[in-house]
Parts: C-alpha cells; structure tokens; sequence
C-alpha cells in the first residue's frame, strides 16, 4: 500500500505535478485500489489544519516579509557591520551574524536570499572577496533560518509530530549557534590565508549611530523570542505581536511602509502559508495510508536488525533525511518522513525532539544542494553567476554543514540543553 | 472571460486580508485581555475560523499564479513549445482531479453539518462555517489549476515571483 502510493507520488513529481498535488493523489489512488472509503481525504485535510499552533506560519511569514520592506532587515546588516567590519573577514561574519538574527524571523531562506543577497554579495565583492565565496557563504547562511527559531519548517514538523511548538524552536538553536560558530571560523581562517577582505578602521561615531538606528529592529527578535521562551506568550501569540511590532517600527520609526504594502505582504503571506500547508493537509492524509499499513513498524524492525545505538540510528537516518532532502521540498520531505522514521527512532533510544531537530539539520543542507536545492537556484540568480560555479564554490560550505549534522546527532546536549534552559 | 478571472482573485485576495487581519486583531485581542486578567474566550476559535480560510484560499490563489513547490525538470528539459504546453497541462489536470474530489466530499460533508446543526463549542456558530472554505477554496483550485494550466508558464515572471 505505502509503496503504491510512493510509486504515484514520485511519477506525479516527475511529470512536474506539485508536490502536494503529486502526495494526495497518490492517497486518493492508493486507497480506491485497497477498496477505502475516498471521504477520508476531505476529512484528513479538514482536521489537519484546524490547529491554533499553526496560525504562527502565516504570521511569521507576513512579519518577516514586512521586515524586509519596512527597512528592519538593512539597519540590522548595517549595525553588523559596524561591530565586526574591523576584523578580519569581517563582511563574512556580518553576513552569518545578520542571516542568524534576521533570517530566522522570516523563516524562509529563498526569501532571505532574494531580498539580502544582492546587498550582502555587493557589498562582499566590493571589500575584495571573490564573488563565488560571497555567493557560496550568502547561500549557506540562508539555511541558517531553517535552523534558528522561529523557522517554518520546525514549527510545521514539531505540529504534525505532536511534540511542544515552542521546545522544539528552542531546540534549534544549538545546532543553529553550532553552524554559526563554525562557519564563522572557517571564514576567519580562509579571509586570513587568502588575505579576503579589506578592513575598515573603526569608526565610533557610525558604530555609534547604526547601533541607534538598529535598536527598534532588533527589538523586533528579541521581543518575540524572549516572549515565547519566558511562557508570557505562546508561538502564535509571538507570531501576531512580531505582525504588529515589525509594522509599527516600519511604519512609524523608518516611515518605509505604509497600507498598501501591508495589503500586498498580508496576500503574499497567505499565499504562500497555502503552499505550505496544503503539503502539511495531504501530508497527514498519507500519513493515514502509512499507518494503515504498519510501515513505522516496518520500518523499525528493519533499522532494529542493523544497529542497536540511538547515534548510529541517527546516522543512517541521516543518509535518508541528505537524499531527500536534496530531492524534495524541505517540508513536504520532513511531513512524509516524520511518521515514518520518528517510531523507530523512538523505539532506538533517540529522544522526539532530537529526531526532529536533526531531521530539519539535514534537510536544510538540500536546500542548498544540486538538483533541486531551491536556495542554490536563487542565489546563483541573484549573484548572476553560473550554479556550477556556485556549487564548487560551496563544496567546503557543504562539509562544514555535514559536519555539525553529524555533531548533533552524536550529541543529543546540543539540541536538548536548550530546551532545558529556556523551556 | 479576462475580467471574470480577474474579479474571482481579486475577490480571493479580498478574503486572505480580511482574514489575516482579522487573525492579527484577535491575538492582539487575546494577549492584552489575558495580561489584563479577563481573558476573551472566543478569540482562539474564531482566529482558527480565519485561519481555516486563510489556508483555503491560499491554497486557490496559489494554483492561479502556480507557486505550489514541484520539480520543474521535465518541463526545463523540454524546449519545442507545442510538447512544453502539453506538459503544462498535466499538472492543472492532476491539480483539478485532486480538488473536484476533494471538493465533492467537502460537500457532503458541508451538507451533514448543515443537516444535524452541528456547532462549534464556544461560539454556537455552525460548524460549516469551517467546511465552506474548503469547498470554496478547492473549487477554486480547480478553476486556478486550469487557468494557470491554459496559459501555461511564464518563465521570467516564475523567478521574479521566486516562493518561499
């Protein structure tokens, strides 16, 4: 049955059927051929959605869309520069720091890359770094924001698997903080060896004054996740607060925005949250025909034959979560995948929320990643260079992002020890 | 036929506003009365009301302007431009098929609700209020898929418009 329904799925996305077009298909196939009841994908669809928690989506998607027109994304790059831009590599770091801070608001990585690409990479190119590091160091930090709270793609995993919202964003964060770090260090070393970047002396009045001019957009995250984290607001609730914040600094401090942009952004916001969550409705009703067929159990009597550690489950999963990753779209791979493999992880010894936050680690890498990595294509569109070019460029980017996947899942602290502080 | 088209996603994007608005407001609503100490009861449940539509008719305009997430490797691979509209095509098809049974069963569904007056816990309005917008917002995906599907792929407005 499950194998009917893959079967369909994948032809469909073959023939450029969208994906979630291609999964509910296969379900309505899949079950007219085992003679079950065609009513059960309304009803599926219908539940799946019926959630207050994932109100956050469209929320987060609008508040960081608005961040990005009401000038809050350009002062936060601009007071990163100021505090780092002495040092050596210092766009490099601005360029982590900024996609780190911001990048996670929008919880959307080719949004990132359309928006802040073409400043980040200009003004990269323009302090000496060869275009294709800046591109290459552009496209890994935008899958930063798949990482770092609030992203999308963990709010969505964390509803569909039944596990705390909130815990499993602040479980992100060391794995986020680990990439982070790293690559920042990778960049150090390299802008050092190949002497990238000139340096700007520092200059304390315009540190001075781009701090200034920051302040109310970095409220704009400090607000929200210090108010989801402390309990004073659930996600949604910090969702809807990030709305009405990053409006008022936008529309009010910076004057960049006013009603028709909020008319076209709150538009654009459900659209594209209808994008994501029709995966997420059809996702649920395979979800249905796995059940239906034990193949969690399946599954986990199969990974139960060949390991018996929590790690070296993770690891082999891991291969699994790296090739559909980089085949699919990110969520779509993370909705099919959690009912799936989160039993027999379970069943292994791994803890739900080290599952999922090393499931997002991995399948964020194919985002960056040939054939299909949707940020790869962006950022090779908006640095106007050729995507092979990029991907050789990206080859140790690539490495370092292995690395830490594999960091977090020898290390379970990493993903639970903040979701023991701030939870 | 232009303006027809033209008028049903302007009255889509219409609904997406007013709904996501109206979310905004609701959670405001829910966060100051709860600091305050009189918390509003309802504001969960009607929010997940807009929600529901939300979605829905996201879900339609999305079709419309083809922002659902697929792989494009077959139709990058095609060039001569009579087998490139023949490919456009199977996606709206497969799109529409999906929807109109979705749609058929959301009716029936829509038609029980009615039937036994089901309500909702806080608010008594009719349940169906929540299944409307999927029969609305799947019939319109038909209609979204198809335009979309006819008029096939404009190449240079699909990266402009790059989603996510």
């Amino acid at each position: 049955m499950s194998l009917m329904l893959l079967l369909c799925f994948a032809i469909l996305a073959a023939l450029g059927v969208p994906l979630a077009v291609a999964l509910g298909l296969g379900t309505v196939i899949t079950l007219q051929i085992y003679g079950l009841p065609l009513s059960m994908i309304t009803q599926t669809l219908a539940t799946s959605i019926n959630s207050f928690l994932l109100i956050a989506v469209p929320l987060f998607i609008l508040a960081g869309q608005i961040m990005e027109r009401g000038g809050l994304s350009e002062r936060i790059f601009d007071a990163a520069e100021a505090m780092v831009g002495r040092f050596r590599g210092g766009l490099g770091h601005v360029n982590i720091a900024s996609s780190f801070v911001f990048g996670g608001i929008s919880g959307s990585s080719v949004a990132d890359i359309a928006s802040l690409g073409p400043i980040t990479i200009k003004s990269m190119t323009s302090r000496g770094y060869p275009l294709p590091y800046a591109a290459a160091l552009t496209l890994i930090t935008a899958t930063l924001a798949t990482l770092v709270p609030p992203s999308i793609l963990i709010i969505v995993a964390a509803a569909a698997a039944g596990q705390s919202v909130g815990a499993a964003l602040a479980g992100g964060l060391g794995p986020g903080i680990l990439l982070a770090v790293s690559l920042a260090v990778y960049n150090y070393v390299v802008s050092r060896q190949r002497g990238y970047g000139t340096v700007v002396p520092f200059d304390r009045a315009r540190f001075a004054r781009s701090i200034l001019r920051a302040l109310p957009s970095v409220g704009a995250p400090v607000i929200i996740l210090t108010g989801m984290f402390s309990g004073i607001v659930t996600p949604t609730e910090g969702a809807g607060l990030a709305v009405i914040y990053t409006l008022l600094v936008g529309g009010i401090v910076h004057r960049e925005i006013g009603w028709r942009d909020f008319i076209e952004l709150a538009i654009k916001a459900g659209q594209l949250a209808g994008t994501v969550l029709l995966i997420l409705m059809v996702a649920s009703a395979a979800t249905f025909i796995f059940t239906v067929d034990l193949l969690p159990q399946k599954a986990s009597g199969l990974l139960s034959l060949i390991s018996g550690s929590p790690f070296v489950t993770l690891l082999m999963m891991g291969v699994i979560f790296l090739i559909v990753g980089m085949l699919m779209d990110i969520v779509a791979a993370a909705l099919m995948l959690i009912p799936v493999l989160m039993p027999a992880a379970v069943a292994a010894g791994v803890d739900p929320m080290h599952f999922l936050i090393f499931m997002v680690t991995c399948l964020a890498i194919g985002l960056a990643t040939p054939p299909v990595g949707t940020c790869l294509f962006a950022t090779a569109y908006v640095a106007k260079i050729p995507t092979e070019r990029l991907v050789v460029a990206s080859l140790p980017f690539y490495a370092i992002n292995l690395a830490a996947a594999v960091m977090v899942a020898a290390f379970p602290q990493i993903v639970m020890w903040p979701i023991a502080l701030l939870t | 036929m232009k303006t027809i088209d033209r008028w049903i996603w302007r009255l889509v994007d219409a609904v997406l506003l007013i709904a996501i608005t109206g979310m905004i407001g609701l959670i405001a609503l829910q966060v100051v009365s709860r600091l305050w100490g009189s918390s509003v009861p309802w504001t969960e449940e009607l929010s997940r009301f807009l929600f529901i539509w939300t979605i829905w008719f996201g879900v339609a305009a999305s079709f419309r302007t083809g922002q659902h997430p697929a792989v494009t490797l077959l139709s990058d691979l095609v060039t001569d431009p009579a087998s490139r509209r023949v490919i456009d095509l199977i996606p709206a098809v497969a799109a529409a098929a999906l929807f109109t049974i979705v749609a058929y069963y959301g009716w029936s569904l829509l038609a029980q609700q009615i039937r036994f007056g089901e309500t909702s816990p806080i608010l008594r309005v009719g349940m169906w209020l929540a299944t409307l917008p999927l029969v609305l917002g799947s019939a319109l995906a038909v209609i979204g898929a198809l335009i979309h599907g006819v008029q096939g792929s404009d190449y240079s407005h699909a990266i402009k418009e790059t989603r996510k």
